[in-house]
């Protein structure tokens, strides 16, 4: 019995020790992002879109050599914020990236505030993430909800009609999103006919869209997100809900609708990128399909395109800060940062007291005559600093100057 | 001196007193610190299932509960300056909420009690994720604080690791010590023959209301001390699946026959997940292998394994039967060893 506890402690030292031996140079940038979990195919394209970005750097930011150093966040904000701290324990990094869904989000941020490390939010959209659960070592780079919802809404205003029906995915994203669809709508004189909440997991929609579909609506706000999602824009071209109404989304991803039917394909949605909005992001996407020709989105869309612009803004934090160790420096240089190379018309901001990077939001419209990855086309862009939270309706300020 | 060399917890106490300073490990101290709490977890989880033969196959829930009983009394209640009242309340929160469920079920056995326990967990889950307003829901409670008691500075890592250390250690022999008591005996009787403790006069439903209540206790104050680790509280640890884990980890580790069987658990459990997850995403697979090899050849766990390898030499008192040569379920006959 004895014996065993020796040999046991003895193999226990061995393995311990044996990692050590692989001591690294490189400036480590940690990764919490889904590999496994509800979002794992968007983790992917976010990490891909991170490999990109490094690709085109050449592999370096300062002179110094830079590795992704990745960990799986299991789409579960309790896992990614222990993942998080292995990555700044274990591998003493300083800067983390990543994070599908704002919960993940929200946990990753709590811990590079406690822990005092820079923390990109790639793929995270709920308001909170700038408001509330803002804080100064967090920036995000997805769109917010506002600036999305109050596009899409705007857009809808405008164009599609004035009689209004929600379908909300019932937790605090899609609350989020119903919200600034109906801010807008009141202000823009459209009526509200009905509401539906749908629990997160929900399948089979068919009751909920029996009532939509007799309803008189003339259009459909739909905050929904992730497999339900998929299960849902099939089921509106089969209870042909496109016949009765126009249908428009406050968010989309690319990877929803591309593996729908043509026929399926003819929501209208604010997304966060088009890769063809213009030339540069299709010349990207082009890349990006080479790359990575077994995508599950072969284009430049929300996930991998967010992943690109964070490290893309890293390195010109980095550039401006002269520093890429010096976490305090880097946030500094990253508030009011104009990113110039973000391959849109326009260049995209870093807000210095939300740390919100406010980009261009499209609205794109299916298009079933498209082929190949023309699944749909650019209505229109508009700009999220229009868009976003102003300062009354959010206050926060967690800049340096704040700070000090 | 040789009575505690013997004893596999001074072991234990040594190895996770030196955790901090053993080479690669010791960068990590929050994995120590998770490991020590995922040690109060399944040891108080044992207590049900181990000693008791309750198949509480919810008892994420407490875990959870105490999680956001913290919380949310940290952040609404007590305020910045306080660390042991939200701890108090978590076991206070899993204590009450244990034993409202363990009046409910005392009387449902197998299959009955260990849906009863799931049920309960996923209504608990959806509660967590729905209820905006107290509980943050999809976003989970955060800027929870740990503040500095008695001059330690808790907000260290390393002083925090040192306090759940205390705390485990506590809980251990606290847990053992019960183990081994009358009230434990009673238990395992209750295990080993329900109907043959019934008819010897043991209030059975009594005994499984009252170690379900101090097992969630357990589990509360786990929770609460998870909570101000992660100073955060997410719905996802009381999904199901999370329940799940501790029951594979106690039966990996041999929790039907050792007290010390859900520690051995623990860490594999935890090592696998933190640490080979790092290497290769299908982690899981490989755990899921050794759980049915392990179990499919060795019912009793790996603590089986050891105790059948020492008692096979001095052969005085016979190999472990396995829970499946008896039948298993309520009229197991294997004896727990402390």
């Amino acid at each position: 019995m004895k014996r065993i506890w020796i040999v046991g402690l003895m193999l226990l030292g061995v393995l311990l020790v044996a990692p050590q031996a692989m001591a690294e140079e490189p400036f480590k940038i940690g990764v919490v992002s889904p590999v496994s979990g509800n979002y794992g195919d968007h983790g992917a394209l976010e990490r891909a879109g991170m490999e990109m970005a490094l690709k085109d750097l050449g592999g370096k930011i300062l002179g110094r050599t830079v590795e992704l150093e990745v960990l799986d966040s299991e789409s579960n904000p309790d896992a990614a914020a222990r993942r998080a701290r292995s990555l700044i324990e274990k591998d003493q990094v300083k800067v983390l990236v990543g994070g599908v869904s704002s919960s993940v989000g929200m946990a990753v941020g709590a811990v590079a505030e406690e822990r005092k490390v820079l923390y990109v939010c790639t793929n995270g959209n709920s308001d909170e993430l700038t408001s509330a659960k803002a804080n100064h070592y967090q920036f995000r780079v997805g769109a917010s909800m506002a600036a999305l919802g109050r596009a899409a809404a705007t857009y809808a205003t405008n164009n599609l009609g004035k009689k209004w029906f929600y379908l909300t995915h019932d937790y605090s994203w899609g609350h989020s999103g119903t919200r600034w669809a109906r801010d807008v709508m009141e202000k823009t004189g459209a009526t509200e006919v009905g509401e539906v909440k749908v629990p997160l997991g929900t399948r089979d929609f068919s009751s909920q869209l029996l009532q939509i579909r007799n309803s008189g609506a003339e259009v459909l706000m739909i905050t929904c997100a992730g497999f339900d999602n998929v299960a849902l824009l099939k089921q509106l071209a089969e209870y042909k809900i496109y016949d009765k109404m126009k249908v428009v989304y406050t968010l989309m991803e690319y990877v929803d609708m591309y593996p729908l039917d043509p026929d399926e394909r003819q929501a209208y949605a604010a997304v966060e990128v088009s890769w063809n909005e213009n030339p540069k992001m299709e010349a990207a996407s082009k890349k990006f399909e080479k790359m990575f020709p077994d995508a599950a989105a072969p284009v430049m869309d929300n996930g991998n395109y967010n992943g690109y612009i964070a490290i893309m803004m890293i390195n010109e934090a980095a550039n401006k800060a002269g520093s890429l160790d010096d976490v305090e420096k880097l946030i500094c240089a990253m508030e009011g940062l104009e990113i110039t190379n973000n391959l849109r018309a326009q260049p995209s901001y870093v807000s210095p007291k939300t740390h919100q990077v406010l980009s261009t939001v499209d609205i794109v419209k299916a298009n079933p005559e498209g082929k190949g990855l023309n699944i749909w086309d650019v209505q229109k862009a508009y700009h999220a600093s229009e868009y976003d939270m102003t300062e009354e309706e959010n206050p926060v300020d967690v800049s340096c100057g704040a700070q000090k | 001196m040789d009575k505690v060399r013997k004893d596999p917890l001074f072991w234990i106490f040594l190895v996770f007193l030196c955790y901090p300073f053993l080479p690669y490990l010791g960068n990590f101290v929050s994995l120590g610190t998770e490991l020590l709490l995922w040690f109060i977890f399944t040891l108080s989880f044992n207590l049900c299932l181990g000693q008791t033969g309750l198949p509480s196959f919810g008892h994420g829930a407490f875990y959870g509960l105490g999680s956001y009983a913290a919380a949310i009394s940290f952040l609404r209640f007590y305020g910045e300056d306080s660390f042991f009242l939200p701890l108090i309340t978590a076991i206070a929160i899993g204590a009450l909420f244990g034993a409202m469920l363990g009046w409910m079920i005392r009387e449902k056995r197998g299959v009955y009690f260990a849906m009863l326990t799931v049920v309960f967990t996923q209504v608990v889950f959806g509660i967590c994720w729905r209820w905006d307003a107290v509980t943050g829901g999809e976003a989970g409670l955060s800027g929870i604080d740990r503040v500095s008691i008695l001059g330690l500075n808790m907000k260290d890592p390393h002083t925090y690791y040192y306090f759940c250390f205390v705390v485990f250690l506590l809980c251990a022999i606290l847990i053992r010590t019960l183990a081994k008591s009358c009230f434990g005996m009673s238990l395992q009787a209750v295990r080993q023959n329900y109907i043959r403790a019934q008819y010897l006069g043991y209030n059975t439903g009594k005994y499984k209301f009252a170690v379900f209540t101090i097992s969630s206790a357990f589990a509360g104050l786990a929770g609460g001390m998870y909570c101000m680790l992660t100073q955060s509280a997410f719905a996802d640890i009381l999904d199901w699946s999370k329940s799940g884990d501790v029951v594979m980890a106690t039966l990996l580790g041999g929790g039907t026959v050792s007290f010390y069987g859900p520690i051995v658990g623990s860490i594999i459990f935890i090592l696998f997940k933190e640490l080979l997850s790092a290497l290769w995403d299908h982690w899981a697979l490989i755990y899921g292998l050794l759980f049915v090899v392990v179990l499919s050849l060795f019912p009793t766990g790996l603590m089986g394994i050891i105790i059948n390898r020492s008692r096979g030499k001095k052969s005085k008192k016979g190999l472990l039967p396995t829970p499946a040569k008896q039948g298993g379920g309520a009229e197991e006959q294997v004896e727990q060893t402390n």
